[in-house]
């Protein structure tokens, strides 16, 4: 078990040295999290529940943590500190993590990008939105994060910056403090260097015991479906990237065939994209009315324009939604794992966030997601392998299938080229 | 963008317009064409659930008591 006041130390002194070209964080508390991990390292000769102690960890600016600033990236909300932990700060307290701070989101958790940089090259995105969370982790500020995912906010992020991104089922983590943007769609997001990582902190996190990832070994899938018709929005050079992955899982025994669609995937970007808005002007009827001035660009654009879809619509969808799903999972039902591109493209430049066309339809869905580290584009820029669940209860399996990938693809550079400066 | 797409954006525009009652923005316009463009998919589509209502066609009975 790592030593956690030595390891937030070296924490602290990582964001030092290259926040300044990252911008990852909004919030940093030094002696709050020095004071974590000093009662973490007391506690751990007598008790065996912490599992995460030694680690580091932030939290994507939209969760609770209490005694810190909750912005969300809106102004109003600068005097805004938290009475109370969030569900999640409460289990990684629980679990002995040392909480370092909280990392930049794009206002709300939509779509206008924060100031961040992708540690992998400064002048492009790290996605959003949860852009620092992403970002810490890859610039090796903290071991783990914690995101969300609406449409594609971790996942996205997490292939942008060639780091592990992991959304559970829908609803298998609490959102308790946590500030709202689709009811119907919101998930908590997690991120790490790695699965065996990610799974410590899914296994803290999760609110029921069903499902334990931590200590099961690694699981070879004998069928893995290829979602072809959400593929084939991709590039070549990241569809190349892809081929090579899964042609790694087939020399070591998978079988790999076409996934079908249960839907043309366009309309199933259609009936995610009307459940978003709708939900977005639901959780922001009240707040807009009185702030307008204060919302950025698209989240405005979200708002105004959810509030004027017919009530119908949004229904249709969601019958839509729950019919295609049923055909998704029996269509999925003999194969072990199903597997796109994270995104359609590497990571682009800052003026957006990047599109969260290959992402929404799992989040649609609620299914189990993991983006993993495949490769580097012809920039130099992270590629990830997304790996999709065709059970909802299948969070444990898929962690399990993901540390099996993993074994099979090379690791990226260990430092991100957009960082100049040396490793402690 | 189809006509279905078109008929969706002008309305969704003109409800934009009147509940919000601001200059329309350049975001504001994108994000009103992909809601269209998504409307007028989801009106081509016919939920399981609602097959029955969607696809009625009266019959043609040429009963006085059905006019």
């Amino acid at each position: 078990m790592p030593d956690a006041v030595e390891a937030t130390k070296r924490a602290l002194a990582e964001i030092t040295r290259t926040e300044h070209l990252v911008k990852a964080w909004v919030h940093v508390d030094n002696d709050a999290a020095l004071a974590q991990a000093a009662e973490a390292h007391q506690r751990r000769d007598h008790d065996p529940t912490p599992t995460l102690a030694g680690l580091t960890v932030g939290i994507k600016d939209i969760v609770d943590v209490a005694g810190m600033p909750t912005l969300a990236g809106f102004k109003p909300f600068a005097n805004r500190i938290a009475e109370a932990d969030s569900a999640i700060a409460a289990r990684l307290r629980t679990a002995g993590a040392t909480i370092v701070g909280k990392t930049t989101t794009t206002q709300f958790a939509v779509a206008d990008p924060t100031i961040t940089r992708n540690p992998w090259n400064l002048d492009h995105t790290p996605a959003g939105s949860s852009s620092g969370s992403a970002a810490a982790v890859s610039a090796r500020h903290v071991d783990l994060a914690i995101g969300s995912q609406t449409a594609g906010s971790t996942l996205r992020p997490a292939a942008f910056c060639g780091v592990v991104g992991f959304k559970p089922s829908f609803g298998w983590i609490s959102r308790q403090g946590m500030i709202p943007l689709s009811d119907t769609l919101d998930s908590v997001g997690l991120f790490s260097r790695s699965t065996t990582d990610v799974a410590l902190l899914f296994d803290a996190l999760a609110e029921s015991n069903l499902e334990r990832a931590g200590d099961s070994p690694p699981d070879a899938p004998a069928r893995i479906g290829l979602w072809s018709d959400a593929t084939q929005l991709a590039t070549v050079d990241v569809r190349h990237i892809i081929d090579a992955a899964l042609t790694r899982a087939i020399e070591a025994g998978a079988i790999v065939e076409n996934a079908p669609s249960p839907a043309p995937y366009h309309d199933l970007l259609a009936i995610h994209h009307i459940t978003m808005l709708v939900d977005a002007s639901a959780a922001h009827a009240r707040l807009f009315r009185q702030h307008a001035a204060s919302y950025g660009p698209r989240v405005r654009a979200f708002v105004e324009t959810g509030s004027a879809i017919p009530g119908h619509s949004y229904v249709r969808a969601q019958m839509l939604r729950r019919e295609y799903r049923e055909k998704a999972l029996r269509e999925w039902a003999d194969f072990d794992v199903i597997a796109l591109p994270t995104a359609e493209t590497p990571a682009p430049g800052l003026e957006t966030t990047g599109s969260p066309s290959l992402q929404a339809v799992v989040t649609l869905f609620g299914l189990p997601s993991i983006s993993l580290p495949a490769g580097l584009s012809s920039d130099g820029l992270p590629v990830g392998l997304q790996l999709v669940s065709p059970t909802a209860l299948g969070n444990a399996r898929l962690l399990r299938i993901a540390r099996w990938m993993e074994s099979l693809l090379d690791p990226l550079p260990s430092v991100p080229t957009g960082i100049t400066e040396p490793l402690a | 963008m189809s006509d279905e797409a078109g008929i969706q954006r002008s309305r969704l525009a003109l409800a934009v317009q009147e509940l919000w009652g601001r200059e329309r923005t350049s975001t504001n316009s994108s994000v009103i064409d992909s809601a269209s463009q998504a409307l007028a998919r989801i009106n081509q589509l016919t939920p399981e659930a609602t097959q029955l209502l969607d696809n009625f066609e009266p019959a043609e009975t040429g009963n006085a008591a059905d006019a």
